[in-house]
């Protein structure tokens, strides 16, 4: 049991990826990094496991500085994206192999295993071989086979992304459960924001160089320090929308800069509005705007359907507001035609505010 | 274009020591025009079925008809079916234009003709701006685009798409997803559509056609396979999270009938249309299907409910899925991303009796 601490890690090839990179993960937080992919995600969790070597800075576990310490000698575990499981050894062999490492006497490791393979619900199937099994139970088996190693700290790279929706959600509450993970330190990988948001204690959202912010949840979805964050967060992806900022007494309007999309700031930002002046990127997720229908309040849009899908679970509709193309969230039993006359309800309480050259969020970065 | 029909196809490939019937008596239709999916796990037959209707395989048996001409003995070339795969396949030397053409240049097309083509196509696909690029310069949403360009261009009878959209990350797909259904509206043609992921399915076709086990399940369109799922296996397949099933009793009192999950206190009041439906079963039990999506937080005047301790509270952004536990039984149910209860906390979830699913215990089949 330890906690984790990388101190300015810096790693390279021909460009840099991780650029002085610091994070601490206690004992028994679960931190999910996301990010896009090819951004150096799993780069990270190698340098932690001791696959890449660091251009610069420390990683230690409980407080050992293990930066020149082998992979072997790290008691970190890893489970890959591609499973990685041995073919000719049995779903119980693989789950043991770390342990047979180790030279466990043949008890320990028949409870252990067992013990593991009841908990991930693949005890039936500990006599088959990997090509045997679905990948949802490969996935089990690689999980069985680190925690079954009572590392220090868990390293988790995509572990659940190429499965059916129902494995997901299944792996997903366990992970939430798994006392095994609760009590050590867990860095997960994964491009999915929801499952990072369903799973963090806190997640860093990954950008060039580190780590653009870190945070729970909701301060990472409600309140992002930056565009790059609320972009990667959210499906479909925030609206951006350049504008300029004019005050008469008091009255912040913004006025889109292409175009001619015009609304009045909420109560809440209009102080820090007024502070900031001229240019301003608004953000504004789709499920924001709503369609308004005959008695709904508050600001209304005059907007123009240009484009209507409805996409399973949910319809998008792509409205045309003085010039600007904003996307909105809609019932899928709804019906738009191209062109037919929408009135758009904007919920601007809700719209982030990030400055037009640094991207950074002014709410966060004034408080 | 062309309307395609498969009569009791099947597909059989023998080996050393089993035989493996891959596509088990296959019967459906693609309209023309149509935009279908063929949906399932991996292994279901799918791919089978795709390789048959392009000419990549050899049918078993049964017939697969263009237009109403069995296409059985035609070459791919000859069935004039065009495909994309999951890899783009680009030629990396030649340009995107180039890459383009080149269906074209192959038919001897004129130059000016080639470039008029080539020019229309990547307008539609709206790549006119990467025409000079050469596909490594690309991402991989572009490279689709080209790939299905490339498709597209030959003027096709068919169009068939073979999981092209696996490995685009989550915001890429999206957008490709509207961009496919705005291409499909616009050209028109035969598509059909390979994919083992429903969200993909439902959201781009017109019908979806659900296999498991070499069998065809379901062909629906999205409303039917939601709400009149033929069976268990398209009601657990089709949405996420995934439908909650219970194992319940029925019971009669006092003239109407509700399903008491076993094990709990729980109990679901199904419609009158199901009550009849559950009268003729001739065993007393019955297998529950309830959407996440329609047990709500929000109390409805007059709905009836269930009490459940929350277990799970995942927040993810847009929403929150809540997980729920009675009497050793666990469910999901979605609620607003407000929604801040404590673990442990009793939560009562509303439902109409409409979207309660019931289907027989022993052959899992939609009983209403």
């Amino acid at each position: 049991m330890a906690k984790l601490e990388l101190d300015g890690i810096c790693k390279g090839y021909d460009r840099p990826i991780l650029d002085r990179l610091s994070l601490t993960v206690e004992e028994g937080e679960f931190f999910v990094i996301v990010g896009p992919s090819g951004i150096g995600k799993t780069t990270l969790l190698r340098c932690v496991a001791g696959l890449e070597v660091l251009d610069a800075g420390r990683v230690i576990f409980g407080g050992k500085d293990v930066t020149r310490v082998p992979p072997y000698r790290r008691n970190a575990a890893m489970t890959f994206e591609s499973y990685a499981l041995y073919p000719h050894m049995t779903v119980f062999e693989n789950i043991a192999s770390p342990l047979r490492a180790r030279k466990v006497d043949k008890a320990t490791i028949e409870k252990s295993v067992t013990d593991v393979a009841r908990l991930l619900r693949i005890e039936q199937l500990l006599d088959r071989r990997p090509h045997e099994v679905s990948g949802g139970q490969k996935q089990r088996t690689a999980l069985g086979r680190t925690l079954v190693a009572k590392p220090d700290v868990f390293l988790l790279d995509e572990p659940i992304s190429h499965l059916d929706a129902k494995i997901r959600h299944e792996l997903r509450r366990q992970f939430h459960t798994l006392q095994e993970l609760r009590r050590v330190a867990t860095v997960y990988v994964t491009h999915d924001y929801a499952e990072a948001l369903s799973l963090g204690d806190r997640i860093g959202v990954m950008g060039n160089g580190g780590l653009v912010q870190i945070g729970s949840a909701r301060e990472v979805f409600e309140r992002p320090n930056n565009i790059f964050v609320a972009r990667h967060l959210g499906q479909p992806s925030i609206n951006e929308v350049a504008c300029s900022i004019s005050d008469s007494g008091g009255q912040i309007t913004l006025q889109s800069a292409s175009g001619n999309f015009v609304f009045a700031a909420g109560g809440a930002q209009r102080g820090l509005l007024q502070k900031a002046k001229g240019d301003v990127l608004v953000g504004i997720r789709p499920q924001h705007v709503r369609v308004a229908n005959g008695a709904a309040t508050g600001q209304i849009a005059e907007a123009k359907v240009e484009a209507f899908e409805a996409l399973g679970a949910t319809g998008v509709l792509i409205a045309e507001v003085g010039g600007i193309a904003l996307t909105v969230l809609t019932s899928p039993e709804d019906d738009y035609e191209p062109g037919q006359p929408i009135r758009l309800a904007l919920d601007v309480d809700q719209f982030l505010y990030f400055d037009p050259a640094q991207g950074n969020n002014l709410q966060t970065k004034a408080a | 274009m062309a309307q395609v029909t498969l009569t009791d196809v099947n597909k059989i490939y023998p080996a050393r020591d089993r035989v493996v019937h891959a596509v088990k008596d296959l019967n459906m239709t693609v309209e023309d025009g149509e935009f279908v999916a063929v949906l399932g796990p991996s292994g279901c037959g799918k791919t089978s079925t795709l390789r048959m209707i392009v000419g990549l395989e050899s049918i078993s048996s049964g017939t697969i008809a263009f237009d109403g001409k069995p296409v059985n003995t035609l070459t791919p070339e000859q069935r004039n079916v065009a495909m994309a795969f999951e890899t783009y396949a680009l030629y990396p030397n030649f340009t995107v234009a180039e890459n383009l053409g080149f269906p074209l240049e192959v038919r001897g097309l004129a130059k000016a003709d080639r470039d008029r083509e080539v020019l229309r196509i990547a307008k539609l696909l709206r790549i006119e701006s990467i025409l000079d690029q050469k596909p490594g310069q690309l991402s991989g949403g572009q490279q689709q685009r080209v790939s299905l360009g490339r498709a597209l261009i030959r003027e096709p009878a068919a169009f068939i798409l073979d999981e092209v959209m696996s490995h685009l990350d989550a915001h890429l797909k999206f957008q490709m997803l509207f961009e496919l259904k705005r291409i499909h509206r616009s050209v028109g043609k035969t598509t059909i559509y390979v994919t083992h992921d429903q969200v993909e399915a439902l959201a781009l076709a017109d019908r979806v056609a659900v296999m498991s086990n070499s069998l065809l399940q379901q062909y629906g369109t999205r409303d039917e396979l939601y709400h009149r799922p033929a069976n268990r296996f398209v009601a657990d397949f089709i949405g996420e999270p995934p439908t909650n099933f219970f194992a319940a009793e029925i019971a009669e009192e006092a003239g109407t009938l509700a399903l008491k999950i076993n094990g709990s206190s729980l109990a679901f009041q199904p419609d009158e249309q199901r009550m009849a439906a559950l009268r003729r079963q001739p065993v007393p039990q019955a297998i529950v299907g309830i959407r996440p999506q329609n047990l709500s937080l929000t109390p409805v005047a007059g709905a009836p409910s269930v009490t459940a301790r929350l277990i799970l509270n995942e927040y993810l952004g847009e929403q929150s899925i809540v997980t729920m536990e009675a009497g050793g039984t666990s469910f999901r149910a979605l609620a607003s991303p407000d929604f801040r209860p404590a673990t442990g906390a009793p939560v009562t979830l509303y439902y109409r009796s409409s979207d309660v699913m019931v289907f027989d215990p022993n052959t899992e089949a939609f009983i209403g």
